[in-house]
């Protein structure tokens, strides 16, 4: 699972608060893909950035802007550290959890697939 | 000569990018001449993941290690090398990597080199990117490409059987006992003689020699490995040395036992083999590797050794080097086999002499299946058991307030998919072209969500779109992955997707509709495809037509029987061990599996969602069996 699908998935459990999930690394790798630029520029705004950002600052990358920068275009360097974290980085084994207190539901990781499928009485 | 002229001579022979610009005329020549196309179609302008590299030597083994050794360092990547051409094709997998090599080398002019040191001589090495898939090399392009894996019935390769200090210990050993010379090899036996031509032994004659002592730790794995069999008492070692190989042939079945095994040692190379249909397979046997052969491969697939010096493994080149196999076989004292494969078995009406061109009992066999093929693939889909007409009904009768999967999905969609999902995808590799087109229609960075992706054959159709894909089945997803980590999945149930609204340029769902019960879920699953997608953005959408020609339906609600060929099925229902609800077909050697479908009629479609708001239907269309139809959000 890549940052990118987190950015969209939410619980399912609970229909409230339920956005973005949290997550738990337990396995993370990079597998290397060309940078495109023009790519990952159509694919900024489709984002939550706000999420996307505090994930990867929760993460560890401390130094990851909170907003998109100005003159995003021409800032390379972040460019490539967004495609880093979006296309490069394959969160293996981990989980998600529900942010929401009183639902808090786990969803495991494994193989770099999230199962987010419900049981019977959570529908 | 003029004494200018003879100092610029020798000026030339002295400066080395003048002999670089030489050595680019020869690989050039060399390069046209040897693929028969223009130097200009080998090469690309553009880089891409795959190179051709001009090293200059005779294409041995040492020029192969000198050059895995020299680009392995930029990631993994495939290399042929081919015999007596001076050139080599490097496939990496990613454009990155054969970047990041051209990156590294010196450059002359145009000419990007690297000076690699082969064991004879320092040696400028060329390197291009190049679009094609493959090179002729000299006909190394008709070598069969040899699997690591293959999925032969009846056949396990066990790889690191023995150590490299046992495989030492054994060979000098064996290399000391008097080999037997045969026209191609040399040759041992121990235990009886193999005879070769008739491919049999004579029971009543046992050879001079047993099976060494030294050899009695592997004979004695050996006899574990094929229990309940009896322990092995005949062993024949082969000397194949780079060129020799064996002509197709089969053990016949009496004197010999169902399962033997051949363990290769100091070499690997590739076998073929050949079923009683006629379909081919190559396996690599690495060395120390066993080959066990049981069942059907054992009696009804020929095996042989092509006579090569070279072969082609996973698109690399495999050098052969001297290979000794160790066969160890069991006699029988019965001569009585009760195989099913009469059609090769001697004690069952087979004979050798009169029948190796002509086998009467082979077409005779093959008719048969094909009739039984024929007959299972079943045009006409059977009618609804009394069974499964209850089941639909009460399930119609559950209120729904919550639109949530029935018995019928759970049953006979969701658990069957994860049952057969191996065989399945096995016979869904071939992506659809309008599908494709559809995907490559979209507009580069699109973000698309393929809702019941299966096994993800269109998750790679457009590179320059992003492409999520969700499915129901674990076991289908698990596949997706297998054929590129770089998909993106996660397992969901597609009436409730656990993804936010309005977020997808595009939508896809191919075959996922038709697979709900009742009206009530197919349009849950349709609002959410809807919900998911923003708005301007494409929902496409395909379900089984009830009038294609490919199957016959009676009804619009039908069970279709799926055949899961026994080799992906547990051994404990085949042999029913547990309890389950579905039939076994011995004969066809399938476990046959149902899954319900909601054929859909003409127009069925559009009348479904005419009851739903929020969108248009910009196109509809019929493609391969489906009904289609393109929605594009208001």
């Amino acid at each position: 699972m890549r940052l990118l699908v987190h950015n969209l998935l939410m619980c399912n459990k609970c229909d409230k608060n339920n956005y973005p999930l949290k997550i738990e690394v337990n396995k993370s790798v990079i597998m290397e893909l060309e940078f495109k630029k023009d790519a990952i520029l159509k694919l900024i705004p489709k984002l939550d950035f706000e999420v996307l950002s505090n994930t990867v600052r929760e993460l560890g990358f401390k130094q990851f802007p909170k907003q998109i920068p100005p003159n995003v275009e021409q800032d390379l360097a972040f460019l490539k550290d967004l495609h880093r974290v979006l296309f490069e980085t394959h969160i293996m084994d981990g989980q998600l959890t529900c942010p929401n207190p009183s639902c808090k539901r786990n969803y495991p990781i494994t193989n770099g697939i999230p199962n987010m499928i419900l049981t019977e009485d959570e529908q | 000569m003029d004494l200018d002229i003879a100092i610029d001579a020798r000026e030339k022979v002295r400066n080395p990018t003048i002999k670089l610009n030489k050595k680019l005329a020869i690989a050039i020549g060399t390069l046209t001449k040897s693929e028969k196309k223009p130097f200009d179609e080998l090469v690309s302008q553009e880089p891409t993941n795959k190179l051709i590299a001009v090293h200059f030597g005779v294409g041995d083994q040492d020029d192969y290690n000198t050059i895995c050794n020299f680009v392995k360092q930029f990631g993994q990547n495939k290399v042929m090398i081919y015999p007596v051409r001076n050139y080599a094709f490097i496939e990496f997998q990613n454009i990155q990597q054969s970047l990041q090599l051209i990156q590294s080398l010196q450059i002359f002019e145009n000419i990007k080199y690297a000076s690699l040191k082969y064991p004879n001589k320092e040696r400028a090495t060329m390197f291009f990117y190049t679009n094609q898939q493959e090179l002729n090399g000299g006909g190394m392009c008709d070598i069969p490409n040899a699997m690591r894996q293959v999925n032969i019935p009846g056949l396990y390769l066990i790889h690191d059987f023995i150590t490299p200090e046992y495989e030492k210990y054994i060979m000098d050993l064996i290399d000391k006992q008097e080999w037997s010379k045969l026209k191609q090899r040399r040759v041992q036996h121990y235990g009886y003689e193999f005879i070769y031509g008739d491919n049999t032994v004579n029971v009543n004659k046992p050879a001079d020699k047993i099976i060494p002592d030294f050899l009695e730790d592997v004979r004695s794995k050996v006899s574990d490995l094929i229990k309940p069999q009896a322990e092995i008492n005949q062993l024949t070692i082969n000397e194949y040395l780079p060129g020799m190989g064996i002509p197709p042939h089969f053990d016949v079945h009496p004197p010999f036992h169902e399962k033997f095994v051949s363990i290769s040692l100091l070499s690997g190379l590739v076998m073929t083999f050949k079923s009683f249909k006629g379909e081919e397979q190559h396996l690599y046997l690495p060395p120390r590797s066993c080959a066990l052969f049981t069942g059907e491969v054992r009696f009804a697939w020929f095996h042989s050794i092509a006579s090569r010096k070279i072969d082609k493994v996973e698109g690399e080149t495999h050098f052969r080097s001297r290979r000794l196999s160790l066969t160890f076989r069991t006699i029988r004292n019965d001569l009585k086999c009760d195989c099913q494969y009469q059609f090769f078995c001697e004690s069952q009406g087979y004979n050798p002499q009169t029948m190796k061109n002509k086998n009467p009992l082979l077409q005779e066999y093959l008719a048969k299946l094909n009739q039984i093929e024929i007959q299972q693939d079943n045009k006409v889909v059977p009618n609804k058991t009394q069974e499964e007409i209850q089941l639909l009904q009460d399930q119609q009768q559950q209120l729904l307030q919550i639109p949530k999967a029935t018995e019928v999905e759970k049953k006979y969609v969701y658990e069957i998919y994860e049952k057969i999902a191996p065989h399945f995808s096995s016979t869904r590799y071939k992506p659809w072209p309008k599908i494709e087109q559809f995907l490559k229609s979209l507009e580069p960075g699109s973000l698309v969500a393929d809702v019941g992706c299966g096994n993800g054959k269109y998750l790679g159709s457009n590179p320059d779109i992003e492409m999520i894909g969700t499915d129901r089945s674990e076991n289908l997803l698990k596949i997706c992955k297998e054929k590129s980590d770089a998909y993106q999945v996660f397992s969901a149930d597609s009436l409730r997707l656990p993804l936010k609204s309005e977020m997808f340029d595009a939508v896809i769902s191919i075959a996922v509709i038709h697979h709900f019960s009742n009206k009530i879920l197919r349009q849950q699953a349709i609002r959410e495809l809807l919900r998911i997608c923003k708005s301007k953005g494409l929902i496409l959408i395909y379900v089984w037509a009830m009038e294609q020609e490919e199957k016959t339906f009676n009804e619009q609600d039908v069970f279709v029987p799926w055949n899961l060929q026994f080799k992906y099925e547990d051994e404990k229902v085949i042999n029913q061990e547990v309890q389950q609800q579905f039939k076994i077909d011995d004969q066809k050697k399938t476990v046959v599996y149902k899954r319900y479908y909601h054929v859909f009629k003409q127009g069925e479609i559009e009348e479904l969602l005419s009851e739903m708001p929020g969108f248009k239907i910009v196109n509809n269309y019929y493609d391969h069996a489906n009904w289609v139809v393109v929605l594009q959000k208001d």
